[in-house]
């Protein structure tokens, strides 16, 4: 994340938001607009290189907090790397059993229905698969911005990524089906 | 450098106004627009009042023709005279669709496929900069006197080698290029100011040789590009093919019957065929061969349909996977803009109106609408224009690293907002290993062997150590242009080793040179006083940063020290500037901006907490996406 040290404030305050997981997205997208509005490269088309290359560290900077913040669960990562939790380590890795057998039942529920072409069924497990990851978003609310408990926010947004990897193939998949039909 | 904060909103400076244009460099037609003083966009003419100039260079031993002349010569000398160069640009031989090797002699070189011509070996971006000459001479002489800069459009789906390629072409025509801009935001850019539209639009561009689709947001000036996609290859020239094979086909004439000349004899008559249908519902073909022989058909609205109904599908497919790409639907869009001559046909008007479930818009003449918004960002970067407007890009295609096993790693992914830059750590695999080859591709597919190759190098020197020690950081920076620039760094023994991406595809520094001491087109510079006035430009701007910062009344920031060490830089460089060494103005002008990094970075912070109580006053109408 250390790309440019010009600013010794983090994403939160780059945008002037509280630092927390629930974040209200146009406060986030019009700082983020007015930020931008300032450093992009257009507004030193004319300066000297040293002016452009700053300009061009400080727009790459300021895109870079944005992708991270307005998506869910990089935001939560990075709340977590604020907080010194590295979800990503080895501590984390090892999932409690049971999980591993939702995230099997998940992958050959649709596999099952994509071998018999059944697209009502895929729908019914996406939306089954939206409404479980909104719950864990919501519990993830209240562990990250709440009880602060920084160690179960980790493991829960293990659970999350892997949910989310599944719902973006089934989303894959499901267009590709889409497309097949409509070609 | 000081990072200076400038008021949006704020006036240009006084004093002359600046010439500068956009430029629609087109498969077929190529055009040159700018904007008035009283603020109005306007596409600029030859002296004989005609403003679409045909992507056309015609190459004989003496003399270079351009534009309409060459145009008029494609069919007696097909081989010699040049059309489409664009579906050439930034392409291997391998890359081309076997039509091409009918009608021209094509070589190698470099990666880049040439043109065998009576003048010699040409590549794309000579042809190209003959194109661009061309329209520089025009603005200057409808402007009256030099460019400062323009603003070139590419296809949004161009990828790297594409936009290098077409960045050097300009460079070649002696243009400053002020910014790359894709076509479909151009458009977008025409369309949204004239119109003051608001909310997320699509921007259909069937040009003649490339598609692009783009979804965007427009709010207060800001254009977001959300998802684009397309086809390079794919445009209003294959329309004309279709036509064109089928009247080979009516007159009993077999493919391999068909020499080049012939080739571009139905061509001509298909086009016209082509631009007839558009109003009409049946057209008559009748047309000599180069023997005399003659070919005669009826072509009806329908059957023309019906020979191309799979060219118009194959467009409907990009469409789809950007929308997929932007999380929306048809119908959730709030209008869509089409452009490019080709969208004058109502095949492709009903296809267009029948998705997205609206009838498109068509105001702007979609020949025009690319290059005048070109002109209008043009304005804004030269510093003409008062109002702030933010065009934000994407990456077309995602970029990667081929990693163990031919597998691409991608790490800037496709429709990420540019600049962008990402960074990730590899190590070596082997006891003492000291080279890595990083070997940098663009593409969606897994494999590597599916994606473009972009460029190879490698970092040296890397010291000996355990298999895994190493520790080498990775950085690809995209700039606004949506050029790439590569590099590696072993983070314990600090080896480096950089590449902005000059692409396999592309051509090397040393190759552009020599074109332009050899070309024509451009006159000799003298490369070291060029240097000198460049050092010293950079250097009086440090200076003059420096000033407003920490001079009476400047805005403060730093302590006794500080100061001292940045005057005693100051002075130093003050005094070179006077004196003629562009390397010592060069170094002097580092050492200064080194010594004020962190007063520029506490000037930064300074200044977003300013943005951020402004930021308060733009309410909540900049709406979320989906994404």
């Amino acid at each position: 994340m250390q790309m440019n040290a010009w600013v010794g404030e983090d994403y939160f305050a780059l945008f002037g938001l509280a630092r927390a997981f629930r974040l209200d997205l146009q406060a986030l997208a019009s700082a983020y607009r007015g930020l931008l509005d300032r450093c992009h490269p257009d507004r030193f088309a004319r300066a000297s290189d040293a002016e452009r290359r700053r300009a061009l560290e400080n727009a790459t900077y300021v895109n870079h907090a944005y992708v991270t913040l307005r998506r869910p669960l990089e935001r939560a990562r990075y709340l977590l790397e604020l907080e010194g939790v590295d979800c990503l380590s080895d501590r984390f890795a090892a999932e409690p059993p049971e999980f591993l057998v939702e995230q099997m039942q998940w992958r050959e529920a649709i596999e099952a229905a994509r071998n018999n072409g059944d697209c009502a069924g895929l729908r019914e497990i996406g939306r089954r698969l939206d409404e479980k990851c909104a719950a864990l978003e919501s519990e993830l609310v209240r562990l990250l911005d709440e009880d602060r408990d920084f160690n179960r926010a980790a493991k829960q947004l293990r659970m999350l990524s892997f949910l989310e990897a599944i719902r973006r193939d089934l989303g894959r998949l499901a267009q590709t089906l889409g497309e097949a039909d409509a070609v | 450098m000081l990072f200076e904060i400038r008021e949006p909103g704020g006036v240009a400076p006084s004093g002359e106004r600046r010439r500068a244009v956009g430029i629609d460099l087109g498969t077929t037609y190529s055009l040159v627009a700018t904007v008035d003083p009283d603020g109005k966009g306007r596409v600029l003419t030859d002296e004989e009042g005609r403003w679409l100039l045909p992507s056309v260079v015609r190459y004989q031993p003496e003399h270079t023709a351009v534009g309409w002349d060459a145009w008029g010569k494609r069919s007696e000398d097909p081989a010699n005279t040049i059309v489409s160069v664009k579906r050439f640009v930034g392409r291997g031989r391998a890359d081309l669709p076997a039509a091409a090797e009918r009608t021209y002699r094509l070589a190698e070189g470099g990666g880049m496929v040439r043109f065998k011509t009576c003048a010699g070996i040409k590549s794309p971006v000579e042809v190209s900069a003959g194109i661009l000459s061309v329209l520089r001479a025009r603005a200057e002489r409808e402007l009256g006197g030099d460019l400062e800069g323009a603003v070139i459009t590419v296809p949004a789906y161009f990828d790297e080698s594409q936009r290098e390629a077409t960045r050097d072409a300009a460079r070649l025509a002696g243009i400053n290029v002020l910014r790359l801009l894709s076509e479909p935001t151009a458009a977008a850019v025409a369309y949204g100011l004239d119109r003051g539209s608001e909310g997320l639009y699509a921007v259909y561009d069937l040009g003649g040789g490339t598609f692009d689709i783009s979804i965007l947001r427009l709010s207060r000036g800001v254009f977001e590009v959300i998802a684009t996609n397309g086809h390079t290859m794919l445009g209003g020239d294959d329309f004309d093919q279709r036509i064109a094979d089928w009247l080979a086909t009516k007159a009993g004439l077999a493919h391999a019957d068909v020499g080049p000349v012939d080739a571009g004899i139905l061509l001509d008559a298909a086009r016209t065929a082509k631009e007839k249908l558009s109003s009409e519902d049946q057209v008559a073909v009748r047309t000599a061969l180069s023997e005399g022989r003659m070919v005669e058909a009826r072509l009806t609205r329908a059957e023309f349909e019906h020979i191309t109904a799979d060219l118009v599908e194959q467009t409907l497919i990009p469409v789809r996977r950007a929308l997929r790409d932007a999380n929306l639907s048809p119908g959730s869009l709030d209008g869509v803009v089409l452009v490019g001559g080709a969208t004058r046909m109502p095949r492709i008007r009903r296809a267009v109106a029948r998705l997205f479930g609206r009838e498109p818009l068509t105001d702007i003449d979609p020949d025009k609408a690319v290059a005048l918004g070109a002109a209008i960002q043009a304005e804004m970067l030269i510093g003409n224009r008062s109002d702030s407007l933010l065009l934000l890009d994407v990456i077309p295609l995602s970029l990667g690293l081929e990693t163990m096993g031919g597998l691409a790693e991608k790490l800037i992914l496709r429709n990420s907002t540019i600049p962008v830059a990402q960074t990730q750590e590899f190590t070596t695999f082997k006891d003492g290993q000291s080279a890595i080859s990083i070997h940098v591709v663009q593409g969606e597919r897994e494999l590597v062997a599916d994606c473009r190759s972009l460029a190879r190098f490698e970092l040296r020197g890397i010291p000996p150590m355990p298999a895994g020690a190493a520790r080498v950081r990775v950085t690809f920076q995209v700039d606004a242009d949506g050029l790439l620039s590569v590099t590696a760094r072993e983070q314990h023994s600090g080896v480096e080793a950089a590449i902005s991406v000059k692409p396999s595809y592309g051509l090397t520094d040393d190759e552009i040179g020599e074109m332009l001491r050899s070309s024509l087109l451009h006159a000799r510079e003298d490369v070291e006083a060029r240097a000198l006035v460049e050092a010293r430009v950079e250097g009086e701007r440090m200076l003059i940063a420096l000033e407003r910062a920490i001079g009476p009344g400047g805005v403060g920031f730093i302590d006794e020290t500080e100061k001292s060490t940045v005057n005693r830089l100051a002075s130093a460089l003050r005094r070179l500037l006077g004196e003629g060494d562009a390397r010592r103005i060069r170094q002097a002008t580092e050492a200064l901006n080194r010594a004020t990094e962190s007063l520029a970075a506490r000037m930064m912070t300074t200044a977003v907490r300013e943005v951020l109580q402004d930021a308060s006053k733009f309410p909540s109408a900049w709406a979320e996406g989906k994404g």
